[in-house]
């Protein structure tokens, strides 16, 4: 017996040995079973290998690429024309996107990159006044509440069931969508698909923040453990203690920020700076009645943004956030942070001075800058030593509110587009939201919009290369940040006097009290000229804001003390997320 | 299928020690040399490469890098602030290819860039081939390189390709070489350099090629020095056992084997040596031993012979030691005379298993004991009878048996002396028991003894007898026989710490011509001729008893013939004859007419003219049944509780087995206040019905009216264990023990009868 078991263990180690040697045959791309007819197939036969990383796999790439080719048979040789804004996802669909949907359908995309700001311009102006600028628009969703009040744009929802119904991808499966609702009206109608999305997180130095001489440091001066902060008390001490702290010896910030007056640094404020701050009431996705942008709304109509009518833009929650706003800029920023817009400052976090950034766009960290071997915010296999996390919030903030912003450009088609370029426009809008391309979009951009990218196996594999965004996405919490929402009737027009009051107050012409008190006039004076045709402002009559102020929920009063600063570990916050 | 059992694994297992050892060592090194060839060398070759690609990867990504910084420049406008910068993506691309076309690395190595459908947007070299779609292009082993580059590149971001490529020293030599191709998608360019990897595989080769020889190196030393090792360590050892094992079957006993290491064989050859100087030793002791067994025969024999004598001198003194000792048990073994008139004719057989003879006297010894001695208890005959075996062989049986037999003589001896000693058979018996066990329980345990002891009324035939663990009481009547009762109530005589029941008295009655049969274990304990098994049927002595029709010699035989006696044996045999006593009690006509008028007196209540009738008339016939009745009613009426105790006794002594008397006589005696009389007859009624709650009841409270209290508790207890449900005794019970708990200092000391109720 005894003899017995030895032999046959002795088989099995020289088996394993066997393996050992043998084992270096490597797996193959899966093999298809498809036979190019034309160049079209050619071309999917290309690109279904190109696009990789995928949610679909090889076969599927090519089922999905062949339906493409079989609805835009009719429109080969036509042309059409879109635009985007400015951010890698874009570029990418500009210069690699369109060009595969050319080569599979034969409709001549141009897809041009514009500046934000000239999106909103342009859609407006075609809306407005018909100008034929583009075919479709990769459009804010922020615009929602004045695309549903100019209803100038295809709802799309209804296209799909009738004139567009040839057209629509059999497999688009809408409910794989991560935040469809940003692109919807009050009645959950579609006028805007998601194209791409990014929210805006705090953005910190995880290996500074657990090294522990600094964070023994940071306990003897503050007296609570440093680590991420929940409350902006915490992000103040923090950002405090490393402008004045060196870091081996170098000279770090402690915040980052931009300020160069521009419609970016509108921006800075209308995407959820104020309900950050405690501007609003609660109620997802913006607060209800009154909403970050201070604007009060009752029945679907705006009834006013200054406190006198029931908003609260130029409340104390409002003022302190542009108070905190300039103030660390002034005292925390690096020195140019005034000379940066949205776009030059967006990724100087990357540069390694920078040891926590409160509102960080996270369309930036694709850029290569935050991912490469000799990177300062990177390893030196290029992993990152920064990390995300829950936006801090200001002191007038309770649970229940919007806690952040996302950035969610989403494919617009204007009604005065005609019929053969609106349907062009919405294949190659599908195309660019298709599951075959979509895993590979966000790898370039990092800007998710469906549920199957952020779940993949794929993405599971690399955790740790997108420093904590995945998990973000694939918690709970991810509900909790919005875009501007349907309450903002013109944002074109709105967003627009922002920036101007804010420069105003950051160059000190203006006290912060005095630029919100403007900015709410103005607002309220341009909501009610504004001419559109549904759910038209329309305002309340002017009222001692005292009377306001007793009224339970937003506007609030004047909160004078200052929060206690507090902070939490980020495993226990990964494990909060992850739960 | 069993490993073992295939054909392979037999080919290896027949193969020589030294084969299986050099196989193994040879097949170690093969092992060993695949992991290195296949495995390690790979490696290292991979290593190499790897650190050439990594060359490869930072400068083409150092190019990307600049390509980066003008896209990124285009996309910020940078032009609007510095003029110098390009304005379009058309004139930036120049401007790279300009510097690209004239920029080397490592003296010689260039960039090439093609675009993401293949064609090729600069080569350095060959500026021809600009323009031109290279997607078909092949290298001389038929991989399309160009078409990898570009796909895998815009899959991948990057890629590595690897390919047959002309010298760069010579068009017409081909070497390896590996081309790393960068994908920048915002230009849709594939920026790639090649390098050259002749120089690795051939310091691969070089490497591969001294493994080789140290492979073989190895081996061959291997090889040589397991030779050297088996032949030194196996080979010349095993031979060498071989040889000596050879020597031995030729008987040649002086053959050493040398042990050359001090290892498992060097230890082998040491025990071998050890066993064959064994072997050596042991042959030369047989050798001697032969050559001088007569001597040593004779020398022995005679060393026998006085120790035989010696024993036979012993066994002499210890014959003589039994034989005295047998004389000593033979008064002992004693039958009632038989000249003297009775109803019963007893005999008696024993044979001790112990036979010997000495000097001219043959002789037995052993532990049974065979006794029957008439006696007279109360005025009446009876005969008492034993057959008791003592526990032991020979000396220790007989010791016991002496003492048993001398107790019981001094007893009989004791009853004949006090010839009128008023006592009741049953409580004589007790006593005699208890006499016996007091005495036998001082020996500790190491003097048992088993017996049936017994009196059997002369005239009434009734029987008392107790069984010690002693085999069953055999009575055979009109030719069967049967066991009188089938339980052991008590345990052998002298058991220390004897826990049993009460002493229960049997009682039966024989009718003419019953024979009674006592006998040892002897009688059972045979050896079956038939089976040679030892016999453990102890119905098998009845059908003896049946078969010699009661007579004890011939039952000796049937026993004999049925197997072989193992043990001593006796065997006591007694025969009732109906005494011829018996008066006629029938009345006459003239006596009924009395027994009416003494009626009819007593009626009109003149009691004393009745009883004078009654004793005048029937002094003679007083046991008749209607005569007893009347007078028993007449004393009763009377209240002449002495006359009627005493007719009440009288009836008692003709008629001992009616129990029932003996309660109504004991409570008559207490009107009589002759307490201790009383007490008597309670108590053998006790010993015939132990269980009997009511004569319990009964004694504790003559005892407690007596004073003797612990006895009176201890009958009160008897009734309430026989009796638990029943109120009267428990509460009997109490109120004695209240008593007793009150009088235990001045309680009165009972008599010596009593103290053995105790």
């Amino acid at each position: 017996m005894y003899r017995k078991k030895s032999i046959n263990s002795s088989i099995i180690f020289l088996s394993i040995i066997l393996a050992f040697l043998f084992s270096s045959c490597k797996t193959k791309e899966d093999k298809v079973n498809f036979v190019p007819a034309d160049e079209y197939d050619e071309a999917i036969l290309k690109w279904s290998e190109i696009f990789q990383p995928s949610s679909l796999d090889r076969q599927a790439r090519i089922d999905e690429m062949r339906w493409f080719k079989e609805a835009s048979k009719e429109f080969r040789g036509k042309k059409i024309k879109t635009t985007a804004e400015n951010i890698e996802t874009h570029y990418w669909e500009s210069r690699v996107l369109a060009r595969a949907f050319t080569e599979i359908t034969g409709i001549q995309v141009e897809h041009e990159i514009i500046g934000e700001g000239d999106v909103v311009v342009r859609i407006m102006d075609q809306i407005e006044n018909g100008t034929q600028w583009y075919d479709g628009y990769v459009n804010d969703a922020d615009m929602v509440g004045t695309h549903l009040r100019t209803q100038g744009v295809v709802v799309l929802s209804d296209y799909m069931k009738n004139e567009g119904k040839d057209v629509t991808n059999p497999n688009l499966d809408l409910n794989d969508f991560l935040n469809l609702e940003f692109g919807q009206d009050y009645d959950k109608n579609q006028l805007q698909l998601p194209d791409q999305q990014f929210a805006n997180l705090y953005w910190f130095r995880y290996d500074w923040f657990t090294r522990e001489d600094i964070k023994k440091q940071f306990k003897e001066k503050y007296g609570y453990e440093l680590g991420v902060p929940i409350n902006w008390a915490a992000y103040e001490d923090i950002a405090e203690f490393f402008t004045n702290t060196p870091i081996d010896g170098k000279k770090v910030y402690g915040h980052s920020d931009y300020g160069q007056p521009g419609a970016s640094l509108g921006w800075r404020f209308t995407d959820a700076w104020l309900s950050i701050a405690g501007v609003g009431d609660k109620g997802l996705p913006n607060g209800i009645p009154v909403d970050e942008w201070g604007i009060r709304v009752e029945n679907k109509v705006p009834v006013g943004s200054s406190v006198s009518r029931g908003g609260e833009l130029n409340g104390p929650a409002a003022v302190y956030a542009l108070d905190k706003y300039i103030t660390w800029m002034k005292k925390y920023s690096p020195p140019n942070a005034f000379e940066l817009d949205w776009a030059t400052h967006g990724p100087t976090a990357s540069e390694g001075n920078v040891a926590q950034q409160i509102f960080m766009y996270i369309t930036w960290l694709s850029d290569a800058r935050f991912h490469s071997a000799d990177s300062p915010v990177c390893d030196k296999y290029g992993k990152p030593k920064w990390r995300v996390a829950p936006t801090p919030h200001g002191k007038y903030w309770e649970e229940g509110m919007k806690v952040g912003y996302q950035d969610a450009g989403s494919w617009t088609i204007p009604k005065n587009v005609p019929e053969d370029r609106k349907k062009m426009a919405w294949l190659w809008a599908q195309f660019a939201v298709s599951k075959t391309v979509d895993l590979k979009k966000f790898s370039i951009g990092g800007t998710p919009i469906r549920k199957s990218t952020i779940n993949s196996q794929y993405l599971t594999d690399r955790l740790e290369d997108y420093g904590g965004l995945i998990e973000f996405y694939r918690s709970r919490e991810e509900t909790k940040w919005t875009d501007s929402g349907p309450n903002v009737p013109y944002y074109s027009g709105l967003s627009a006097l922002w920036w101007k009051n804010v420069a105003k107050a950051i160059t000190g012409e203006f006290t912060p009290q005095q630029a919100m008190d403007n900015l709410a006039e103005e607002q309220d004076n341009l909501m009610a000229k504004v001419k559109l045709n549904a759910f038209i402002p329309k305002l309340n009559e002017k009222r001692d804001p005292e009377y306001w102020f007793a009224q339970p929920g937003s506007p609030r009063p004047e909160k004078k003390e200052r929060e206690t600063p507090k902070t939490i570990e980020y495993e226990t916050l990964i494990k909060q997320w992850t739960k | 299928m069993n490993l073992t059992e295939s054909p392979f694994f037999k080919r290896i297992a027949s193969l020589s020690l030294r084969r299986k050892v050099n196989y193994i060592g040879i097949f170690i090194i093969l092992i060993f040399s695949g992991i290195i060839f296949i495995k390690v060398l790979p490696l290292l070759e991979q290593g190499k490469l790897e650190e050439r690609r990594g060359k490869l990867r930072a400068v083409v990504n150092s190019v990307t890098s600049l390509v980066d910084h003008y896209e990124r420049g285009l996309r910020q406008k940078s032009w609007m602030t510095d003029p110098k910068e390009p304005k379009t993506i058309e004139e930036a691309k120049e401007i790279i290819i300009r510097n690209l076309r004239y920029m080397r690395y490592d003296k010689t190595e260039y960039f090439f860039i093609l675009d993401g459908k293949g064609k090729m947007i600069m080569h350095p070299l060959k500026p021809e081939l600009e323009g031109t779609y290279m997607m078909d292009m092949k290298d001389p082993n038929g991989n399309l390189i160009f078409k990898d580059m570009v796909l895998e590149s815009q899959r991948d971001s990057e890629t590595f390709v690897s390919y047959i490529w002309q010298s760069k020293y010579s068009p017409i030599i081909f070497e390896p070489q590996t081309t790393y191709a960068k994908y920048y998608w915002a230009w849709d360019w594939v920026i790639c350099s090649g390098v050259y990897t002749q120089d690795i595989l051939d310091s691969t080769r070089e490497i591969n090629y001294l493994s080789a020889g140290y492979v073989v190196f190895t081996t061959a030393l291997t090889i040589a020095i397991l030779l050297i090792f088996v032949y030194f360590n196996l080979t010349r050892p095993i031979t060498n056992l071989l040889q000596g094992i050879e020597e031995i079957k030729k008987d040649n006993l002086d053959h050493q084997v040398k042990a050359s290491f001090n290892d498992e064989l060097g230890h082998i050859t040491h025990q071998f040596n050890q066993m064959i100087e064994h072997r050596k030793r042991t042959q030369n002791e047989l050798e001697e031993l032969n050559s001088s067994l007569e001597e040593k025969v004779i020398t022995r024999t005679s060393e026998l012979q006085l120790t035989l004598q010696e024993v036979q001198e012993l066994k002499v003194k210890q014959d003589g030691d039994y034989f005295l000792t047998s004389l000593l048990l033979t008064p002992f073994q004693t039958k009632n005379p038989e000249e003297k008139p009775g109803n019963i004719k007893s005999d008696f057989f024993i044979r001790q298993y112990k036979q010997f003879t000495f000097r001219k006297w043959s002789a037995e010894l052993g532990g049974d004991v065979c006794i029957t001695e008439n006696i007279e208890i109360n005025g009446r005959e009876y005969l008492f009878f034993v057959n008791a075996d003592a526990m032991g062989k020979s000396i220790q049986g007989a010791g016991g048996a002496i003492i048993f037999g001398a107790s019981i003589k001094a007893s009989l001896i004791r009853t004949k002396l006090g010839k009128t000693v008023n006592l009741l058979p049953e409580i004589w018996l007790r006593n005699l028991y208890f006499d016996l066990d007091q005495l036998f329980t001082t020996f500790d345990g190491s003097m048992l003894i088993s017996a049936i002891m017994g009196l059997i009324d002369e005239e009434s035939g009734v029987v008392y007898y107790l069984n010690a663990e002693h085999p069953w009481l055999v009575l055979y009547r009109d030719g069967v026989a049967s066991f009188v009762d089938q339980e052991f109530s008590l345990r052998k005589i002298g058991t220390p710490e004897k826990n049993q029941n009460n002493l229960h008295i049997k009682m039966f009655k024989l009718e003419d011509g019953d024979e009674l049969l006592v006998g040892s274990d002897g009688r059972d304990d045979i050896i079956l001729h038939d089976t040679n098994d030892v016999n453990n049927d102890e119905t098998l002595f009845l059908r003896s008893v049946e078969k010699g029709k009661g007579d004890i010699d011939r039952i000796m035989d049937s026993i004999n013939a049925n197997g072989k006696l193992k043990d001593d044996i006796s065997l006591l045999s007694m025969i009732y004859t109906k005494g011829s006593k018996k008066v006629d009690e029938t009345l006459t006509e003239d006596e009924r007419k009395v027994l009416v008028k003494a009626i009819k007196l007593s009626r009109v209540n003149r009691l004393s003219e009745a009883y004078e009738l009654m004793k005048q008339n029937f002094q003679a016939k007083a046991f008749n049944p209607s005569v007893f009745r009347v007078l028993k009613r007449i004393c009763l009426l009377d209240k002449n509780f002495i006359e009627y105790s005493r007719i009440l006794m009288s009836y008692h002594s003709i008629n001992p087995e009616n129990t029932k008397n003996l309660l109504k006589i004991s409570k008559s005696l207490v009107l009589c206040n002759l307490l201790d009389m009383s007490a008597d007859y309670a108590e053998a009624l006790r010993l015939r019905e132990p269980n009997n709650t009511d004569s319990l009841m009964h004694l504790a409270r003559l005892y407690k009216k007596m004073g003797y209290l612990q006895v009176a508790l201890k009958r009160a207890e008897e009734a309430m264990r026989v009796n638990p449900e029943n109120e009267e005794t428990t509460q009997l019970y109490n109120s004695i023990l209240e008593l007793y708990e009150k009088e235990k200092v001045n309680e009165s000391k009972p008599n010596n009868n009593l103290i053995h109720s105790i």
